[in-house]
């Protein structure tokens, strides 16, 4: 037990040690797409073109972008870190414009998780049950149809079942969060104070693009998971169990549990494709979360918002991935060593 | 030959195609074909095993379509992607429901747009043939930069291990500790001021993008951000790879053969591109495939969003985009286009899953022993005759 304990520590130390140079080359790639590439960074900064001469001096000045590119990168890092870069078009602190619009990015990834979850694994359960029939087949080509259909072609044709044709779901604003915030995702805060009504406009507002989201994954969750219980089944333990006489329905309780300790993984890489889905679902169903921010900000050239939201984007898979990884330790004794 | 096989009419075809390169590769260089007859011999199960998987069929069937279009399909497009009904006959032509008709003065002729028009009046077919050669494009310049940068970094991380495998590594991590999509926008919208200034001092690259993607010149102000999404689609692409065949090469790295190698003395390239390299080669295409939709679908995404091609330059996620702003009244503008890029998708996508059971060995031999002619059982009567 204590020699366990031990290991877990070295594997979380071991795990952070990597941990830390990723956060630093995360922050320097950010650097390079805000002040190395562009060729002018004040004027790019300052709008480009049709800058002023004025604007682009005080930019340059505000900014420290007339100092050697380490300094830069140094007072780039402390910005980001007390906060203090403002942004040119708000004139809003960066992490200020970036926090108000970070819940209604959660809360959609917050959906399309359960329908993730909901579709992946029963579908994934029933392929492997089902194998080599029809029914395995047809799972297995709706997921490949997931995963090979753009985010906007699903959305916008879901739109026209739900929204054009049946009225089953809103598409304008966001409805307003409940009155006390809890932990800060409205959807949530609603259940916890038991504003149900607050609760079922959030639920109206979001289910449809959370499924478009999270249609993707669930096609890669139901194949992941139908391989490794398939696996599972074939493994020793079971046949051992078979051979005991173990009634069916416990022999596949006990593949089961074993076959979603590496479905933990994956659910957490699909994170990645989440927030990559974001900017495209936000912008057909109109919700201002960070992906429409990042959209906007391109557009109207808006660098330290373009770095400020790449970087948050980033340290928020970064930072699930490596809780991911830590609770697999957990579960699974084999991934310390 | 003599017939080994019950063959079918599909696996005829493909035995003739497989002869017929055989052959070419005989003429280049003489004594080929006789020192790898067991190689061809193998293709042609390869050729059997997706013969026997109809959705495999499907995909290359849909790939190759893809291709084709690619290539052909700025010629065979009705109008040019740049030619604008909307300036002589505004009313009639904005944003047209698929079968609309119209007589054209300028051309002399009514014409039929068969799958409608968009807010310039453009034929939509054109726009999603030329839309093709766009993609077709960008996924090739893509790839081909993209993958062979992963597989480079990958096997010097894997080969020689240590310091420079360490350090390979953590920049891979590095990119891909973003969310994919994300870091691609990043670039995408900050690369192009950079490109348009490479551009314009190498006059002849512009000439050779503009053929490629069958542009007019007056396009070439545009081209910049078309390559600043591949570029940042490269970007995206090559961690993948360097970690997917580092890993391979880890596993291939300890085997026999490498150290007989060694042992002769040949060079470290040599070992990494001529033995450990070949040894590797299939995981490498199954992904190829799959990433070829992957980079597909993501460039669509990119231009959807607003970044790349800018009208009048046809791009499919582009055609979407604009069109966008009409739905659900233009529902063609953005369901065609959509369900194209779904489709061309898809069929890598098919193509790439029927491939990672054909490389498979293990699926080459229950074919082989599936169809192999049966011996005539001599019967008990005329046992002795034979």
């Amino acid at each position: 037990m204590v020699n366990s304990m031990g290991s877990m520590r070295d594997f979380i130390i071991r795990r952070t040690v990597t941990f830390i140079p990723t956060i630093i080359g995360v922050s320097l790639i950010a650097f390079i797409i805000a002040y190395v590439i562009p060729a002018d960074p004040a004027r790019a900064w300052a709008g480009g073109e049709k800058a002023t001469q004025a604007a682009i001096e005080l930019i340059r000045k505000r900014y420290h972008l007339d100092e050697p590119l380490w300094s830069q990168y140094v007072f780039f890092v402390k910005g980001f870190i007390t906060n203090t870069i403002i942004d040119p078009r708000t004139s809003n602190p960066i992490m200020y414009d970036i926090a108000k619009r970070l819940p209604v990015t959660i809360q959609l990834t917050l959906f399309a998780y359960m329908f993730i979850l909901a579709l992946g694994i029963p579908l994934g359960i029933i392929a492997a049950l089902k194998k080599n029939t029809i029914i395995d087949s047809l799972i297995r080509f709706l997921a490949l149809v997931g995963v090979s259909s753009p985010v906007f072609w699903l959305g916008y044709l879901l739109i026209y079942v739900f929204f054009v044709t049946y009225r089953v779901t809103h598409l304008a604003g966001v409805p307003p969060p409940p009155e006390r915030t809890i932990i800060g995702i409205p959807v949530i805060d609603a259940l916890l104070i038991g504003d149900f009504k607050t609760f079922t406009q959030h639920v109206q507002r979001f289910w449809l693009p959370g499924f478009v989201l999270g249609f993707m994954g669930s096609g890669v969750i139901a194949r992941f998971v139908r391989n490794s219980f398939l696996e599972a089944l074939n493994s020793d333990y079971i046949v051992f169990l078979k051979a005991k006489g173990v009634t069916r329905t416990m022999l596949w309780k006990h593949a089961f549990k074993n076959a979603l300790v590496p479905v933990i993984t994956i659910l957490g890489l699909q994170f990645g494709g989440l927030l990559s889905g974001a900017p495209i679902t936000e912008t057909v169903f109109g919700l201002p979360g960070l992906g429409r921010y990042a959209i906007q900000a391109i557009i109207f050239l808006d660098f330290p918002a373009i770095v400020g939201i790449t970087l948050v984007f980033a340290l928020i898979y970064v930072t699930i991935n490596f809780i991911i990884d830590i609770l697999y330790g957990i579960i699974d004794p084999r991934v310390r060593y | 030959m003599a017939e080994e096989y019950e063959r079918k009419f599909l696996d005829k075809i493909s035995d003739k195609l497989i002869d017929g390169l055989a052959k070419i590769i005989d003429k280049i260089k003489p004594g080929w074909y006789f020192t790898n007859r067991s190689r061809v011999k193998e293709w042609k199960l390869m050729a059997y095993a997706l013969n026997r998987s109809p959705l495999g069929i499907v995909g290359l069937i849909i790939v190759i379509t893809f291709i084709t279009l690619g290539i052909i399909g700025p010629i065979i497009a009705p109008f040019k992607y740049n030619f604008f009904p909307s300036l002589e006959a505004p009313k009639e032509t904005f944003v047209k429901p698929p079968g609309t008709t119209v007589y054209l003065k300028s051309l002399g002729r009514t014409v039929t747009f068969i799958l409608g028009t968009d807010h310039y009046g453009r034929d939509l077919l054109s726009l999603i043939l030329y839309g093709a050669r766009v993609s077709l494009v960008i996924s090739i310049i893509t790839m081909t930069l993209g993958v062979p940068l992963g597989i480079l970094l990958g096997l010097i991380a894997g080969y020689y291990g240590g310091k420079i495998d360490e350090l390979i590594m953590r920049i891979t991590d590095i990119f891909l500790a973003f969310p994919a999509l994300i870091l691609a926008i990043a670039f995408a919208a900050v690369l192009p001021e950079r490109i348009d200034a490479l551009l314009s001092n190498n006059p002849w690259l512009q000439q050779i993008f503009l053929w490629l993607f069958a542009l007019d010149k007056r396009e070439v102000g545009n081209l910049g951000r078309l390559l600043s999404v591949i570029l940042a689609l490269v970007i995206v692409w090559w961690p993948m790879y360097a970690r997917i065949v580092r890993g391979s090469t880890l596993s291939v790295r300890e085997s026999l053969y490498i150290e007989a190698a060694k042992a002769l003395g040949l060079s470290n390239f040599k070992i990494m591109f001529k033995h450990i390299l070949p040894n590797i080669l299939g995981p490498i295409l199954v992904c190829i495939t799959l990433d070829f939709g992957g980079v597909i679908l993501m460039e669509a995404g990119l231009s959807f969003l607003g970044l790349g091609a800018v009208p009048p330059i046809a791009d499919w996620g582009r055609i979407v985009y604009d069109g966008s702003q009409f739905f659900p009244r233009a529902w063609w503008l953005v369901l065609i286009p959509g369900s194209i890029v779904l489709f061309t998708v898809l069929g890598w996508n098919l193509l790439g899953d029927a491939l990672r059971d054909i490389l498979d060995p293990r699926t080459r031999r229950s074919i082989e022993f599936k169809i192999k002619k049966k011996k005539p059982v001599p019967s008990s009567e005329e046992g002795g005759s034979s």
